[in-house]
């Protein structure tokens, strides 16, 4: 049987940045996966926000669920400019982690993503799982995660993973 | 081709990596795909080897019709299966629960999924499907956002209470695949 789950590209943030960008990606995989463990500088709770080839028209949707040591909330975002990853969002020391699974990115359909994020800050946080969508048709290129506001820290790595299937 | 890792804000810092599907020495492998045709109601995936610890799903559809998905095994239509759930639906949350039913739930009690055109995503970990002493579970995630009602971001456990090897897979969406839906069966070894 193929071997696949390849590693394309990591990026460590050697200096604060206010966004990490896979660009140039090829259309070898039938779905990518972004592994994304952040820290933010200054402000707590940045949230990093996913955007395709460059797109920031409200093109995007995402519906999510949510606990938070206190209760589980779903909620929605429609025709937005981004899909927002977190809840809580990211912390000044404690590392968050997020998975992001990206389905048939270059293929001739609306795209659509799986996303997790953890996010527990000892006493604060909470455990994420949202479904987004861009509608759009053209294949993926360039993947863009984007701090709200402000930078995330030096140490911030993101891993994109190409997913074949048989 | 090269993919360029770029990161903004204050100058930028660049890498680069080959973009080649080589995927040698990983223990996750690409076992078998199913293609949707534009017509039936689900798809089979059988014959599956045993020499895995787990099994993944990745399930990709568009439809334009609206249907409750499930999941079966070995063909197993009795009342072997059970299942709990979370699901959002962006305003409310839902959970449900099936004891001694004829197929795993792919989205809560009395809920449907409505593609409209746009993608269904699941991505379902089968543990220790091999197994001929002990039941198997599943986890599932999975939904869809259409950027309209109805909206579904759900989260399951289900359980098929059969000590039987799984050698095939039922994913049912109930509504006919466009053809450039997949289900896609992954392997992941053990050491």
């Amino acid at each position: 049987m193929p071997a696949t789950y390849d590693p394309i590209a990591t990026t460590t943030l050697g200096s604060a940045a206010s966004a990490i960008t896979f660009n140039s990606i090829g259309s070898g995989y039938t779905d990518l996966r972004i592994v994304l463990l952040v820290t933010s500088t200054s402000l707590d709770q940045r949230t990093p926000r996913l955007t395709f080839n460059n797109d920031t028209t409200t093109n995007y949707s995402f519906t999510y669920l949510n606990g938070d040591g206190t209760s589980v909330v779903s909620s929605t975002s429609s025709s937005v400019a981004n899909i927002n990853l977190a809840y809580h969002g990211t912390s000044l020391t404690i590392p968050v982690f997020y998975t992001i699974d990206l389905f048939n990115y270059a293929g001739s359909t609306n795209k659509a993503v799986l996303a997790v994020g953890s996010e527990d800050k000892n006493g604060s946080g909470s455990t994420h799982r949202l479904v987004g969508t861009w509608r759009d048709n053209t294949a993926i290129t360039r993947i863009d995660l984007t701090s709200n506001t402000g930078t995330f820290s030096t140490g911030t790595t993101a891993t994109l993973y190409g997913i074949l299937k048989a | 081709m090269s993919p360029i890792l770029q990161t903004k804000a204050n100058g930028s810092a660049f890498g680069y990596g080959m973009f080649v599907p080589s995927g040698s020495g990983t223990a996750y492998e690409s076992i078998a795909t199913a293609a949707g045709t534009g017509s039936g109601l689900e798809v089979v995936l059988s014959s599956i080897p045993s020499n895995y610890q787990h099994l993944q799903l990745r399930v990709m559809y568009t439809s334009n019709n609206s249907g409750s998905p499930l999941l079966r095994f070995n063909s197993d239509s009795g009342t072997n299966y059970s299942s709990h759930s979370i699901m959002g639906d962006g305003t409310t949350t839902i959970v449900s629960a099936n004891a001694s039913v004829s197929s795993i739930a792919l989205v809560s009690n009395s809920y449907s999924i409505d593609s409209q055109g746009r993608p269904v995503l699941y991505i379902i970990d089968i543990h220790n499907y091999a197994s001929t002493s002990q039941y198997k579970t599943v986890r599932i995630f999975g939904g869809q956002d259409p950027n309209a009602n109805p909206r579904r971001c759900f989260l399951g456990s289900g359980l098929w209470m059969s000590t039987s090897a799984i050698n095939s897979i039922t994913f049912r969406p109930v509504v006919a695949m466009s053809t450039s839906s997949y289900v896609a069966l992954y392997g992941i070894k053990g050491a």
